[in-house]
């Protein structure tokens, strides 16, 4: 089956297709019944508030999370029926950029990089050294490679992150929240290296945030999540004029709307009243 | 009733608890072959556990060696039984303290580290990050820490032992300070303490301390909730835990001893 | 680097905890002659004793064994090639302070021949089993019993005369004397076939 979906390789625009995805973590249900395509080479972004489980979907997406219902595919391969072998061959595959990096802290920069190399591959140290400058390079951190990730500043963890990831050239690249908690410069740098890592590689990317101006720019393709289901979804130009008056409030911001600034109480005046018995 | 079903679920809980990690070392166990293809992950790993504990367990050892032999000293004196010293600092060591000495310092030193060593690494996210890697923390990360501290356990014990019999602890004060003859005291340990007893009962049971120390302190890290107060609870559980298990494990180690020879 | 060390470390101690500590350095030593000297009673005399003459060691209980024809202990001890022992020697047990562990003492003789291989001690001292002693006492201050009623009393029907006499005349002579010059036993020898 492998074999005929990389036969028409280019006949199957999805990568990842998720079908029908339900999963509760303990007793909160998280997703009921999602349809979400990754189609090839583009950036496709999953937006939605905080809270929500998107990076619940990239977990399933990676397999570290098994759905209770429904299915999801990379490639064509069910991710649920692999087994742990089967699974990682697939993961060298993709790669992920942490919210937090997730750098390992005892490695230097370089051997950070290094690591899914020297993993993986039996490649001779000199080679490695080659793909690690180039890699850095890319992310314009060759001249960090000493530096503990201790060291480093949020935006250039991330950077360094990326580049970890690219380091086995995946044909897909997850990020979660890449935006969140950088400064304007970083958040500049960080755009246009996934934008270019795309354009450039053809990289598929999955970019999972809720920082609506950069997201829109960037994404060729965006579902809007929120409270287990897929609200709207569509190139950005139609999330921006969605008539969803839901993803309306998301992307300009409002206090108000559908969702409401007050969590559920009591009528507040009762409440005040109430308050002095 | 309540009460009753209270005390049923938490002791079923705790069964629970132990087959997860029991599955969970079966796991680590079988990652250990691929291990040896890469021994340099191993021997930084000695380096933390073993290396790092080696200054703690050498002045314990002085200290046990010289107190065992003080008090040993006064109440043999009384049976004018002063060349039996020796024998008794070196059974009492070689028997005993020294395995569960060593095993008490090393949950609290070594064990208490890799539990938030590896807690940590969970929660910022390093052990995930390794998963999506294709690496698998088992082997990479729990393997190494495990099989470093089943071997570090044996060396820092004998080490102990030397420590507290040597010239440093026990012979110190009962040759040097208390006057007790020299030869005695060496000949005196040399018949009563027996190879295939006394010493192999060292090894044997600082190798089991060591891989029940290692063993709950990786489970305890590796499953902590990631947060602050989880990986801290986690390092609380497993000096508490290891030390207990070392202690209970000692008691049937010992009387399975017994009753072998 | 310091791994090296520290692993150096642990396995010299690991070794001197062995050939130092233990009692495997002597026991491993294959090296020496053995004799062999019976004895009525060993008392709690083990494998891997000392034997001493004078008070230095010159070997090691190899072995006991219970001859079945003779119903005596025969342990025979591995002495080292250094130290020579007149043919005539006396071997006894004896006890290391008062709680301390029981050894053989060798009493040098004065033939002009040393032992050999294989020899046998003909002169042997059985250990002082403290009951015994306590027997002996018990009886003789009761004054009106006689020795027969004592001896039986104390050894089970199996023991012949031979360790009766011994046991009495040990606990006579042996109690603060010097262990080697009195109260020997002749059993040895008579026993021989």
């Amino acid at each position: 089956m492998s074999d005929a979906f990389a036969s028409r390789q280019d006949e199957t625009p999805n990568l990842v297709a998720v079908r029908d995805l339900y999963f509760s973590l303990g007793e909160r249900t998280i997703y009921k019944g999602v349809n979400i395509d990754i189609a090839r080479g583009r950036i496709t972004a999953i937006m939605g508030p905080s809270g929500t489980g998107k990076t619940t979907l990239l977990r399933l997406i990676s397999g570290q999370w098994r759905a209770d219902a429904g299915e999801v595919t990379f490639d064509g391969q069910a991710i649920d029926s692999l087994s742990q072998s089967r699974l990682f061959e697939l993961r060298k595959r993709m790669g992920m950029l942490f919210q937090s990096g997730a750098l390992l802290t005892d490695l230097s920069v370089f051997d950070n990089v290094a690591f899914p190399l020297r993993e993986h591959t039996r490649l001779p140290e000199r080679l490695v050294r080659d793909i690690v400058l180039m890699k850095l390079e890319a992310v314009g951190l060759r001249g960090a490679r000493d530096l503990f990730p201790a060291q480093l500043s949020g935006g250039m963890a991330r950077r360094v992150a990326l580049a970890r990831a690219i380091a086995l050239d995946p044909e897909m690249i997850m990020y979660d929240e890449p935006f969140a908690g950088q400064d304007p410069i970083s958040m500049g740098v960080l755009l246009r290296l996934i934008r270019r890592l795309n354009d450039v590689l053809g990289l598929t990317a999955i970019v999972v945030s809720h920082d609506v101006k950069e997201t829109l720019g960037i994404a060729d393709y965006v579902y809007v999540i929120s409270d287990g289901e897929v609200i709207d979804h569509g190139d950005p130009e139609h999330i921006r004029h969605s008539e969803s008056e839901w993803v309306q409030q998301f992307i300009h911001a409002s206090a108000d709307g559908p969702v409401p600034f007050h969590y559920g109480a009591a009528s507040y005046g009762q409440d005040l009243l109430g308050a002095g018995r | 009733m309540q009460r009753t079903s209270r005390i049923f679920n938490q002791t079923f809980g705790w069964l629970a608890e132990l087959g997860r990690s029991a599955i969970f070392l079966a796991r680590v166990l079988a990652a250990i072959p691929r291990l040896l293809t890469k021994p340099r992950l191993l021997v930084e790993q000695i380096y933390s556990v073993g290396v790092l504990s080696l200054l703690i367990v050498v002045v314990a050892g002085i200290f046990v060696g010289m107190v065992l032999a003080l008090s040993g000293y006064r109440a043999l004196a009384d049976f004018g039984a002063e060349n039996a010293l020796g024998t008794s600092v070196a059974l009492v060591v070689v028997r005993e303290l020294g395995p569960v000495v060593t095993g008490l310092l090393f949950a609290g030193r070594a064990g208490s580290a890799l539990a938030a060593e590896i807690g940590l690494m969970k929660a910022t996210d390093q052990l995930s990050g390794m998963e999506m890697m294709a690496v698998d923390p088992v082997r990479r990360i729990v393997a190494p820490r495990f099989l470093a501290g089943v071997i570090a356990m044996p060396l820092l014990t004998s080490i102990f032992c030397i420590m507290a019999i040597g010239a440093g602890g026990g012979y110190f004060i009962g040759v040097d300070m208390l006057g007790v003859d020299a030869s005695a005291y060496w000949n005196g340990i040399q018949s009563s303490v027996e190879f295939d007893k006394d010493i192999l009962n060292v090894f044997i049971k600082s190798g089991v301390f060591g891989a029940i120390i290692t063993w709950v302190a990786v489970y305890q890290g590796y499953h902590a909730p990631p947060t602050s107060e989880g990986v801290s609870r986690a390092t609380t559980n497993t000096v508490v835990i290891a030390s207990l298990a070392i202690l209970a494990a000692n008691l049937m180690l010992t009387a399975v001893m017994f009753s072998s020879s | 680097m310091l791994v090296g060390l520290f692993v150096c470390l642990g396995i010299a101690a690991i070794f001197i905890l062995t050939y130092r500590v233990s009692d495997l350095a002597d026991r491993s030593d294959a090296s020496g002659y053995t004799v062999t000297a019976a004895f009525n009673d060993i008392g709690g005399l083990k494998v891997g004793a000392p034997v001493d003459l004078a008070g230095v060691r010159i070997g090691r209980v190899t072995d006991i064994k219970l001859d079945q024809t003779t119903y005596r202990a025969v342990a025979t001890m591995r002495i080292a090639d250094q130290y020579k022992i007149p043919s005539d020697s006396d071997a006894s047990i004896l006890t290391s302070g008062l709680l301390g562990d029981q050894y053989i003492g060798v009493g040098p003789g004065g033939a002009p021949d040393n032992m050999k291989n294989g020899d046998k001690f003909m002169l042997t001292q059985s250990a002082i089993v403290l009951e015994n002693l306590i027997g002996q006492f018990m009886t003789s201050f009761a004054g009106g019993s006689s020795d027969d009623d004592a001896g039986s009393g104390q050894h089970g029907s199996s023991d012949n005369q031979n360790s009766q006499k011994n046991s009495q005349n040990g606990s006579g002579n042996d109690m603060f004397a010097p262990p080697a010059s009195s109260g020997q036993d002749t059993g040895g020898a008579s026993s021989r076939p």
